[in-house]
């Protein structure tokens, strides 16, 4: 009964923290749209032609400039949680529209770098703990060194020169037509989950160490435990709970890794947007792509939250 | 004979029987000979990026375009006939002398002995030839502008190490205070700067970063408070943690009773508790900020170019890689040989100086 309750604190807590990253998302795009400057500058340069004083002040009518800052932050978020987002300066579309339109693809292709990750790192990690100072050992530690120090818009690059340039092997750019044409995967899930399939390794490999030196683990061995039961049952469960707490910290790699990769490999998703936003200099998108991110970013931090005390009974519910 | 085979290996096996080569060994394992010494030369050729630069990094000679490192073949790149600007010239991609064999040309030492040459014979033939040509004066090549590609990696150390030490300054100094005030007071201030850091750790940072570019423009000092703003947060973490136990020791209580202020106490008598993690956690810190300003710079929302920074520079080589990959290759080494120097000195101190951060990551 007290579990019970310590747990719904728990949940409520987290989603009041997660609410609290929200707003502070708003606040700090909203800060910065109102620090960089008059926004109607973002329409048209100070002494640029076509503009007369009675538009610009109408223009800042229009915004709502006139109004208290307060004001405006409030008008602002309203019509960010009423679905009325502003339209891109590039091509005056309504951003939401473009991004909805955007995010399949990252989805799409962030899940299977995802699962690449695990795949790969997780099995390694356990490996390279089993077998520890063995020629398996040494690989992982070097791949997993590899993998946090290089960086990923190079590594991606480099897959290209090799497989698609100098091989010929796999196809760059886009993501191919169909709805999975997994030639088009390999290079960009591979630049992507690099990282990640990395850090799983190094994670895995470090808490599986310290549960295989456990007195739970040499009880079992001594009772006669059969060694795959053991590796599995008794020491694999248990080292897989820390990995899942630093998920949030493969989730940040993904979008920063994801903006990269969908730059090198021209694939049209969010992070791409990211990047043209830049180029083109468009605030409201990328004020836009922030905050679905952060949204998506909290969301999947708090189910993460959520998995990790449904595993681990142990968890300080803080 | 089998006996004295074991003995052998007993003997290698404690140790007892060293050879030159196993010691040079065991000394490069046990003390970061390389990533000191990789750093040490980061270091050396940001200082003296003026004098060991051979080039200026950033005057741009057409002619220099592509030209391919020094241990690359010089190849012929396109030969037409004549020099209308209409004709396309026909692609050769071969090296000097079967370029020439194959255009007619009797390749000898005077006429394949530098570019001017080359393309001198060429012309006499008749033709327009670009050629590809390396030499030791551009020993890694030049970029897609003409610029010389050795001259803008050296001066882009500098450029890398400017931007870290100033933000890792400014992480350090906000990062350690907080850390300090709100492991030594406790209670609500300590919640409220906690929270603080996790909603800030919450945050995805490249994008948040991006805004602030589009919206300040992007310079230096933009560039600087962002990185500054983003090395703070395990800084807190940390030294609140080593804070809250030394709070409790006996010499702190007794500063007290003599009438330290409490801005002694925490710089004078705390803050030296701290040091060993504060030095493990900035160097590590150091390698995620050159990799995430070389993340910046790629995506053009970090150093403002032409001023040479290594993550640029990938990128400017980008739409090149079919005939050119140096261009982005080398300046990728060398962010990869610093963050992975950086990480390899970080893990050492850690183990070093204060073992219990091994959990950390």
């Amino acid at each position: 009964m007290e579990g019970a309750l310590r747990m719904i604190t728990f949940l409520v807590r987290r989603i009041i923290f997660a609410c609290f990253a929200m707003i502070g998302a708003t606040f700090i795009t909203f800060g910065l749209s109102r620090a960089a400057g008059d926004p109607r500058y973002l329409y048209a340069q100070e002494g640029g032609y076509g503009i007369t004083p009675e538009r610009w002040d109408a223009l800042g009518v229009e915004m709502g400039l006139d109004k208290p800052v307060v004001w405006q932050y409030a008008v602002w978020l309203g019509n960010i949680l009423k679905g009325n987002w502003q339209d891109s300066l590039l091509d005056r579309k309504d951003v939401f529209g473009k991004i909805v339109d955007r995010l399949p693809p990252t989805l799409k292709f962030a899940l299977a770098s995802y699962i690449f990750a695990g795949v790969l790192g997780i099995p390694l990690g356990v490996l390279s703990a089993v077998s520890r100072g063995s020629l398996w050992d040494y690989l992982g530690r070097g791949f997993a060194l590899f993998g946090q120090a290089l960086p990923v818009f190079w590594v991606g690059i480099m897959l290209i020169l090799v497989f698609s340039v100098k091989l010929r092997w796999f196809p760059t750019g886009t993501l191919g037509d169909g709805f999975f044409d997994w030639k088009y995967y390999v290079l960009p899930t591979v630049t992507l989950g690099w990282i990640a399939a990395a850090t799983y390794l190094r994670l895995v490999r470090s808490s599986m160490l310290e549960i295989l030196d456990s007195e739970f683990i040499k009880l079992a061995r001594a009772k006669g435990v059969s060694y795959n039961t053991l590796i599995w049952k008794h020491g694999f469960r248990n080292a897989l709970i820390a990995p899942l707490t630093f998920s949030s910290l493969l989730l940040t790699g993904f979008i920063t890794g994801a903006v990269v990769t969908e730059t090198i490999f021209s694939i049209p998703g969010l992070g791409r947007l990211a990047f043209e936003a830049i180029t083109n200099n468009d605030f409201p998108i990328m004020v836009g792509v922030v905050l679905v991110w952060t949204a998506l970013y909290v969301t999947m931090n708090f189910f993460t939250d959520m998995i990790y005390a449904l595993v681990d009974p142990r968890i300080r519910y803080t | 004979m089998a006996q004295v085979q074991i003995s052998e290996d007993l003997l290698r096996q404690i140790g007892a029987e060293k050879n030159s080569l196993g010691e040079i060994w065991g000394f490069i394992r046990r003390w970061p000979i390389i990533p000191l010494f990789l750093l040490a030369l980061l270091i050396f050729t940001g200082i003296f990026a003026d004098v060991l630069a051979p080039h200026d990094p950033l005057i741009a000679r057409p002619d220099n375009r592509n030209i391919p490192p020094v241990w690359e073949t010089s190849i012929v790149l396109n030969v037409k006939l004549g020099d209308d600007p209409l004709v396309f010239p026909d692609p050769v991609d071969k090296p000097i002398e079967e370029a020439m064999l194959l255009y007619n040309i009797t390749p000898t030492l005077e006429n394949t002995a530098n570019q001017e040459a080359v393309e001198a014979a060429f012309k006499e033939a008749g033709y327009l030839a670009k050629v590809k040509w390396s030499s030791w004066d551009h020993i890694l090549g030049g970029d897609n502008i003409g610029r010389d590609l050795l001259s803008r990696i050296i001066h882009g150390a500098r450029v890398s190490l400017v931007v870290v030490t100033v933000a890792l300054i400014f992480g350090l100094l906000i990062g350690v205070s907080m850390g300090l005030v709100a492991g030594y007071f406790g209670g609500l201030i300590d919640e409220v700067i906690m929270r603080v850091t996790d909603i800030w750790l919450g945050l995805p940072f490249i994008l948040v970063a991006i805004v602030a570019v589009i919206a300040f423009g992007q310079t230096f000092t933009i560039l600087i408070i962002l990185l500054g703003i983003l090395s703070w947060t395990p800084f807190v973490r940390n030294v609140r943690g080593e804070v809250l136990s030394l709070k409790t020791r006996d010499y702190v209580s007794l500063a007290k009773v003599a009438g330290c202020s409490t801005f002694r106490i925490l710089v004078w008598h705390i803050l030296p508790g701290t040091i060993n993690t504060i030095i493990v956690i900035a160097t590590l810190r150091v390698g995620q900020l050159i990799l995430t300003e070389a993340i910046l710079s790629f995506l053009g929302a970090g150093i403002p170019p032409p001023t040479p920074a290594w993550g640029a520079m990938v990128n400017d080589g980008r739409p090149y890689i079919n005939d050119a990959w140096w261009i982005s290759f080398f300046p990728g080494v060398a962010i990869f040989l610093v963050v992975m120097s950086l990480n390899f000195l970080g893990d050492w101190l850690r183990d070093r100086l204060d073992p219990r951060l091994r959990q950390l990551n």
